[in-house]
């Protein structure tokens, strides 16, 4: 007997726009809505969706589930240059999985980086994108104060990142063995010095932060730029584990199921 | 009715312990297998555990907040004696995911 509660698996890679490999999976029923799940800076589409108990959570609600590694993260190509890591880019490389995937609109769900990202997409590609969830999203761009020059160092010789904020990262990018520091410093640099849009998705949009959450904490300014956005805070919750929260999966599975 | 216990498994990466974040469970509730039992955290992620049987929760092991560390007791239930030796098994793991279940301690208290 399957002891495989998500259903059957698919996993594909898929080319970005600069030959990039992304690598992408999908589960439950291919009948059932589609949620587009992206994860956060220095994790997997692994940690963030399948052992938080989000895969179970959502195929159980009867929707199909597809996940993806960012560039620089678990399954996908891992360039060290900066320059590949731009918004557009990553942006772009969400819309390259969709094509291989997506024959319709998709539910987008969204963690950290991952939200910002689909906040992006919804934007650039609002045809792509029937509603947004949207988890641990700053206002501002966290990464915009990381420090190069202390990570680098700290890698190369072992000293201390002064600034908390730097340090933070270095510790999100060490929690994970198998993360490529080189690649995520690039990514970091990339994102930080990407532009954010001005513009607001158009789409139904719910955003959901922990109540503790000390990298999202101005976030629930974002429900301001969005008419209808419903903010749904955690008690109790950092970034961190704002993401296993029940109260997070159910408040999206309604949401969705309010969506129709 | 007979009694199975299982503890904190191995959450890999060398990590030692878990805390508890939430139990999604109470002691007399009714459990399916498969559904999620309770939420913890280890320095690298929040990790949800799926109950490893269906039967009904006698005792946990442990509060919101608390340390427990990999192989010390999580869970007790109480099964009917016919069903005792059906639990929960790892399966077998695939390429870039991991799933993290309960198991029995190794050796039979």
């Amino acid at each position: 007997m399957s002891d495989d509660a998500e259903g059957p698996v698919v996993a594909g890679h898929t080319t970005g726009t600069d030959g990039v490999e992304i690598g992408w999976r999908r589960y439950g029923s291919s009948d059932d809505p589609m949620v587009f799940a992206v994860h956060g800076f220095a994790s997997t589409a692994a940690l963030t969706w399948e052992s938080s108990g989000w895969l179970r959570a959502l195929t159980a609600a009867g929707r199909q589930v597809v996940t993806t590694d960012l560039r620089g993260h678990g399954s996908s190509d891992a360039p060290t240059d900066a320059a590949a890591y731009g918004i557009d880019t990553m942006v772009d490389d969400l819309v390259a999985v969709l094509d291989a995937v997506a024959p319709g609109p998709v539910d987008y769900l969204g963690y950290s980086l991952g939200a910002r990202l689909g906040w992006e997409l919804a934007v650039r590609h609002p045809s792509r994108i029937r509603s947004l969830s949207l988890g641990g999203l700053p206002a501002s761009e966290p990464l915009v104060g990381f420090d190069l020059a202390a990570a680098s160092a700290s890698r190369s010789s072992g000293s201390i990142v002064a600034d908390p904020a730097t340090r933070a990262f270095v510790s999100m990018i060490d929690a994970v063995p198998a993360n490529d520091p080189s690649a995520l410093f690039a990514l970091a640099v990339g994102v930080r010095t990407s532009p954010r849009s001005g513009a607001a998705p158009t789409v139904p949009m719910l955003l959901v932060t922990g109540e503790n959450d000390e990298v999202a904490r101005d976030g629930i300014r974002l429900v301001d730029r969005v008419p209808g956005a419903r903010f749904v805070g955690i008690p109790g919750r950092t970034h961190a584990n704002t993401l296993s929260a029940r109260a997070f999966k159910i408040a999206v599975i309604d949401f969705l199921d309010a969506l129709g | 009715m007979a009694e199975r216990s299982f503890p904190l498994p191995d959450l890999g990466e060398g990590l030692i312990d878990a805390t508890v974040l939430e139990w999604l469970v109470a002691e007399g509730d009714f459990v399916e297998r498969n559904a999620p039992l309770v939420e913890v955290e280890t320095t690298k992620s929040a990790v949800e555990l799926p109950s490893p049987l269906s039967g009904t929760v006698l005792r946990l092991h442990a509060t919101d907040g608390d340390v427990v560390g990999v192989g010390q007791p999580l869970i007790t239930f109480t099964v009917p004696d016919a069903e005792a030796g059906i639990i929960g098994t790892v399966p077998a793991e695939k390429p870039a995911t991991r799933r993290v279940r309960l198991a029995p301690p190794e050796e039979p208290r």
